[in-house]
């Protein structure tokens, strides 16, 4: 069993973030693993900052995940990932969607929205491994925009150093989500067969 | 809100379950066999009834959003007078609003078990101050406990019911954003399956605060009750000691698991002695005494105030305890803010000298990246009423800067942001419009205007409202009702026809309610239509005495969910300048401008067809007229 394991997951109100850890959280409870689950809401319904840590293993107790120990950053939007860089390490991975949300503030022209390849270039000195995957369009083709938290978490799924089983997604998919499992499972496969094929120097 | 958390609370005894510490206090309430539940939505403390009250009929609960806070607390204590369990939920401002009640209860005691939830919000989150409600705990001299995750969120409610009965007093159940809103595995208890009938009997010596010799007795005899504590606090094992050594950290609630991860991480563990308190008014002295007693060092862990700290020196102080207490002004753990596992481990590394592990310190500092406020949602009827508000302000005559806007609380609160940036204050529930008054008492010679949301209204401005009429005095009261409690989540409203539990009640209609005080000159306006909003806003601000306009028009979000959309407009780009007017005054999450023209994000496009009345030009074009029925 594992002491320790740290996910932060982020994303704007409304992209489905909270689902994807409750999604976490209950695989890892399949797994016998405690969890923890700390959510920085603010008023995100309202499309603010999403920022939720989700947490397992035998020594877990506080709901934050202390700085420089995450393990993996799922990024539901780009400008948003790169907010969260101090929770992770050089052994980090990071799964990220392309898709850029503007703010308020970006799309009235009081803010810049940061260079996409700026935010790529900073992500990638914070972590081992970075997948940047066009996870919106994936997403629309099953016509499920609320779904690219799940094909993220597909691609991570994939990776060698995941600790819980492609079948405790699954079951956890099954039992969270509330409408369209069946799209909700295969915008997981696509999401897994994406990061199988995956060149991480592009 | 989880497909299955209704299911959950529902799982027999025994079952782990995924529960959020809201969720695990409505298991705990189920547990408890609680009949009376009610309580004001507010964030972080709202999910207790929201994932309780579907469950309402099942169960034979009285679950069901109160007025405000007092009126939910007067409630509850009626029903506990009666021997009937009874719970009330609120955030920290909420004590504020019942505590009138909560102080007489005390004296009074109750017969049924009688639990309220107060959840503090340091950070803070989502709360106008980061008010420390421990102290009311003592002000008012009621027992405070306070549990440091999900788990012990559902096993302290259980508990607080005995205790409660056992010393016959209101018990106060207080909480942070990270055990309200912290998720974890959670095991249920059994559930108590007993009949009460009420009753209640005539004892005014008790029940009746009008004599004063009555008042004084019920003083001593609540003290005797408070003094029983120390046994309480052993009968039900609520301090919780773990390892040993010549060091001491003393912590409660949700601080608790920062300092174990932090003693784990720095292998400190067989050290240091924890004494992690349950109950935390009044602060079990015997306990701690005993325990720290042989300490050379003792750090005390705890968000907001120095609490624990003050109360702690002045126990040891009055046993001529002569042991060193880091405290807020030596261990460097903040006044404000939340605290972090970060912060914990520095300052349990500072009460054991030793230097933090390098991987656990912050090396990228803080980036300079755009910041990402909340903002009104594509839709929202808000931001109609504001435009068309300063359109008025500004075709009158008047500069935005001499005509103040007092807000509310709720989500047009968001209006402050830019573009809009209308609202000048913002305080507590219901002040903007004695606010409003106080400055035109004090002869502001310019106009005034209140806004405030329907909820808010119900809650804490009606009184307001009278008090301008009856005084005559010349403001502009907007209350902008978008038919919910929209920024907590959407509940039922004095306006519903039906609750959460699936009771059907009698809505009270705000306008009865201003055509009763008196007043009238009164409007409803459809927010989404601007010219006619813009028209009455102007009538209105010539006018003296008091005004009021019913901004009407179902929050969007809740619409969207009953299927209730309308077709994106589109723009015209032959027509189109390309001077992006639209984009910059409206501040619309749907409308963004891409190669310097604007565009409709129609999968987020509500419809509205606000942006309409933003073109000087007439390029963007309606598709749809929108019906509004209510």
């Amino acid at each position: 069993m594992i002491d320790e394991f740290n996910i932060i997951i982020t994303g704007v109100g409304g992209q489905g973030g909270l689902t994807l850890s409750r999604i976490i959280a209950y695989a890892a409870l399949i797994e016998g693993y405690n969890v923890r689950i700390g959510e920085t809401l603010g008023m995100s319904q309202r499309f603010g900052t999403v920022q939720i840590h989700v947490r397992f293993g035998t020594k877990v107790r506080s709901p934050l995940i202390p700085i420089g120990q995450a393990h993996v950053l799922i990024g539901l939007e780009p400008l948003e990932a790169v907010r969260v860089v101090k929770y992770l390490n050089k052994q980090s991975i990071i799964i990220v969607n392309t898709g850029i949300i503007p703010s308020i503030l970006n799309i009235i022209g009081k803010e810049h929205y940061p260079d996409l390849k700026t935010l790529k270039s900073i992500l990638k000195n914070h972590c081992k491994r970075l997948i940047m995957i066009d996870a919106l369009s994936e997403a629309k083709k099953l016509k499920l925009i609320t779904g690219i938290g799940v094909l993220l978490l597909g691609a991570y799924a994939v990776q060698s150093e995941n600790p819980i089983r492609v079948k405790s997604y699954k079951d956890a998919i099954k039992c969270i989500v509330p409408r369209k499992v069946e799209e909700n499972i295969k915008l997981f496969e696509r999401g897994m067969e994406i990061a199988r094929s995956y060149n991480i120097y592009t | 809100m989880m497909r299955r958390t209704a299911e959950f609370l529902m799982l027999p005894p025994n079952t782990k379950v995924l529960l959020m510490g809201n969720e695990a206090i409505a298991r705990g309430l189920i547990e408890a066999n609680v009949k009376v539940v009610t309580g004001y939505p507010g964030t972080p403390s709202s999910e207790v009834i929201m994932s309780l009250a579907p469950l309402s009929s099942k169960l034979g609960i009285y679950v069901e959003w109160a007025i405000n806070e007092k009126v939910a607390f007067d409630i509850a204590l009626g029903a506990a007078f009666a021997g009937i369990k009874s719970f009330v939920s609120m955030k920290s401002p909420g004590i504020n609003v019942a505590s009138d009640t909560i102080f007489s209860a005390a004296y009074s005691g109750v017969n049924g078990g009688l639990v309220f939830l107060v959840a503090d919000d340091p950070g803070p989150h989502t709360t106008q101050t980061e008010q420390d409600s421990r102290w009311y705990a003592s002000a008012i001299k009621i027992p405070m406990i306070e549990p440091s995750d999900p788990q012990e969120a559902k096993d302290f409610t259980v508990i607080g019911y005995e205790i409660s009965e056992e010393l016959s007093l209101p018990i106060m159940l207080r909480t942070t954003t990270r055990v309200n809103h912290t998720v974890s595995e959670v095991i249920l208890g059994e559930v108590e399956r007993r009949d009460i009938k009420p009753e209640f009997r005539y004892e005014p010596l008790r029940y009746v605060r009008a004599s004063m010799k009555w008042n004084l007795n019920r003083h001593k005899w609540l003290n005797k009750q408070l003094s029983k504590l120390e046994n309480i606090n052993e009968k039900y094992n609520l301090t919780k000691i773990e390892g040993d050594g010549e060091y001491c950290v003393i912590t409660s609630g949700v601080s608790y698991n920062y300092v174990i991860e932090a003693l784990d991480k720095l292998k400190a563990r067989n050290k240091v002695k924890v004494i992690k308190l349950g109950i935390t008014y009044p602060l079990p002295a015997k306990c701690i005494l005993d325990n720290v007693m042989d300490c050379k060092k003792i750090l005390i862990v705890e968000e907001l105030d120095p609490y624990l700290e003050l109360n702690i020196r002045s126990i040891l102080h009055k046993n001529r305890l002569n042991i060193e207490v880091l405290g807020k002004d030596e261990s460097g753990i903040p006044l404000e803010g939340e605290l972090s596992p970060d912060i914990v481990l520095k300052a349990i590394g500072k009460l054991l000298d030793i230097k933090i592990p390098v991987n656990y310190i912050n090396k990228v500092g803080e980036l300079s990246l755009p910041d990402r406020p909340p903002t009104l949602c594509p839709g929202c009827p808000h931001r109609g009423t504001y435009l068309a508000l300063l359109r008025a302000i500004k075709e009158l005559g008047y500069r935005k800067e001499e005509v103040p806007i007092i807000g509310d609380i709720g989500c047009y609160a968001l209006s402050l942001y830019p573009p809009l940036e209308a609202i000048w204050v913002e305080h507590a529930m219901g002040s903007s419009i004695g606010i409003a008054l106080g400055l035109k008492i004090s002869n502001y010679d310019k106009p005034v205007v209140a806004t405030i949301g329907d909820s808010t209204f119900y809650h804490g401005g009606i009184p307001a409202l009278i008090e301008a009429f009856n005084k005559n005095i010349n403001i502009l009261v907007i209350i902008l009702d978008n038919l919910s409690i929209a920024m907590t989540g959407h509940q039922s409203t004095p306006e519903s026809m039906k609750t959460e539990s699936g009771r059907n009640v009698r809505p009270v209609w705000i306008e009865d309610i201003i055509k009763g005080i008196g007043i009238d000159k009164i409007a409803v306006i459809d927010p989404y239509n601007i010219p006619k909003a813009t028209e009455v806003f102007k009538a209105f601000l010539k006018e003296k005495g008091v005004k009021v306009v019913i901004a009407r028009r179902e929050c969007a979000i809740q619409a969207r969910r009953k299927g209730i959309i309308y077709q994106p407009p589109i723009i015209d780009y032959d027509i189109c300048k390309g001077c992006l007017v639209c984009v910059k005054t409206i501040g619309c999450p749907a409308l963004i401008s891409v190669d310097n023209k604007p565009k409709i994000l129609d999968d987020i496009c509500y419809g509205c067809n606000i942006c309409v009345y933003a073109c000087p030009f007439n390029a963007i074009k309606a598709l749809e007229a929108i019906k509004n029925d209510r």
